[in-house]
């Protein structure tokens, strides 16, 4: 059965806008509970996997499925879901890749990502690029491609029209980040002036060895999208847009009345004693407010689900939508409606799936769907 | 020492080089629990060579959402 709400989402304006009116309605359903059935693959659903959307077909979805080596699909219908057995990915042999991060659906195969080498389709073959090759790359001692969270929640890092791969890579010795743009046809990479937030280095949580550090998961999310780019961060409420044409920076610092706008800054004189001392200050950081990355919902809105600090194993979860120029025009505390909402929302047109957080059968995946008006 | 000799001796440096000649180490990797992940690190100093980069997810720490707490581990390229 469908349970319906129609919340009154306090409104906030982005300082100067004195058209907006400080209150709009979102209106907000929750579908039933629908499941699927995944052990003819053998994914599992307590699991989460490197995941990508097909850019043809907006509810299909690509899951590498690490126990078979193999890309799956699957399909996301409310009536009708489906998961299919994919292609295997060789990890040795002329078109084998070994280990990956994140990819994406590129001319009828994939493009994968790894620590700083990108594998491209090219005539039925893969083409290796490494980026620790290019002289402008290792003047600027830029070592890593930025790995964001590990599930793979809204990295985007391909634009289809200019066939050019964006991502922020890192330094190891000094922490500094640049984005940086690689032109497939032309096998060129280029730096792009882009001011990440000063709040990011307060943030960083490092346990240092000689030449080995551990990092708190910290690292901007960057998502393509037509002519620009949006790069936003999960320990802060600010983002920035930028335009690839203009070649101009956008900042933003979106309000909200049910949540705070940043993580706690974590205490940097801390002397972590051991290790496992380190990852308890980590986790503790991860558990605080953590922002998610932006998607596009239907033709006119971006939304990004904020998930709330988790006390005592149990959070809340937020949802806030911006119109197309990012100002944003409703929020919502969805965990009011459904809180079995989990971690991953994707988008599907004008609606969104969401993993259920309960998960009790590893070969059953329950999830919902989110329409917004 | 006669050429043969020398000839073989440098071949066995060379095998032997190239077998501890570690590689770097990447992707994501599943731990159980602080001192698991812990484990995890040690052994990838031992093995994994310069410019690694691999994020390490503790699965079973429970989150209530279903995401798990991680940790990105970093070698220097070139120390």
């Amino acid at each position: 059965m469908k349970r319906t709400i129609i919340n009154l989402a306090l409104i906030f304006l982005l300082g100067c806008s004195e058209e907006k009116s400080s209150e709009q309605f979102l209106r907000i359903d929750i579908s039933e509970k629908f499941s699927i059935d995944l052990s003819s693959v053998g994914l599992s659903s307590m699991r989460d996997y490197p995941i990508a959307q097909s850019k043809e077909k907006l509810n299909l979805f690509f899951i590498f499925n690490a126990f078979s080596r193999t890309i799956d699909s699957l399909l996301i219908d409310e009536a009708y879901s489906k998961v299919t057995n994919g292609i295997e990915i060789p990890s040795e042999g002329p078109n084998g890749v070994e280990s990956f991060n994140y990819f994406i659906p590129y001319e009828n195969q994939f493009i994968f990502l790894e620590k700083n080498i990108v594998y491209l389709p090219d005539s039925g073959d893969l083409r290796k690029v490494n980026f620790s090759k290019f002289p402008l790359l290792m003047d600027e001692n830029l070592e890593f491609i930025s790995r964001g969270s590990s599930l793979a929640d809204g990295f985007d890092f391909f634009d289809y029209k200019k066939s050019t791969i964006y991502l922020i890579f890192e330094s190891f010795s000094n922490n500094r980040k640049k984005l940086v743009s690689y032109d497939i046809s032309k096998n060129a990479v280029d730096l792009i002036n882009l001011e990440l937030v000063n709040e990011m280095e307060k943030h960083i949580l490092t346990y240092n060895n000689t030449g080995i550090k551990a990092e708190n998961p910290h690292k901007p999310i960057l998502k393509v999208e037509d002519d620009f780019l949006i790069i936003s961060y999960p320990f802060t409420n600010k983002f920035h847009i930028y335009d690839l044409k203009e070649k101009k920076q956008k900042d933003f610092e979106p309000k909200s009345e049910l949540f705070k706008s940043e993580k706690s800054i974590p205490d940097h004189n801390l002397d972590y004693s051991s290790f496992t001392n380190y990852l308890e200050i980590s986790n503790a950081w991860q558990d605080d407010i953590k922002f998610g990355a932006f998607f596009k919902l239907g033709s006119s809105l971006f939304y990004r689900i904020v998930r709330g600090s988790i006390i005592n194993s149990n959070h809340k979860t937020y949802i806030e939508v911006f119109d197309l120029n990012f100002n944003k025009i409703g929020e919502s505390d969805l965990s009011i409606i459904q809180p079995d909402l989990g971690a991953i929302f994707l988008p599907i047109g004008s609606k969104i799936f969401v993993k259920a957080k309960s998960q009790s059968n590893e070969d059953i995946l329950n999830y919902y769907m989110i329409s917004l008006d | 020492m006669s050429k043969k000799k020398m000839k073989k001796i440098i071949l066995t440096l060379g095998l032997l080089a190239l077998t501890f000649a570690a590689f770097p180490c990447e992707g994501t990797w599943i731990a159980c629990g602080a001192q698991d992940i812990q484990d995890m690190v040690i052994d990838a100093m031992s093995n994994c060579g310069p410019g690694s980069q691999f994020v390490i997810v503790d699965l079973c720490d429970g989150n209530p959402d279903g995401q798990h707490h991680e940790v990105h581990v970093l070698f220097e390229s070139n120390p």
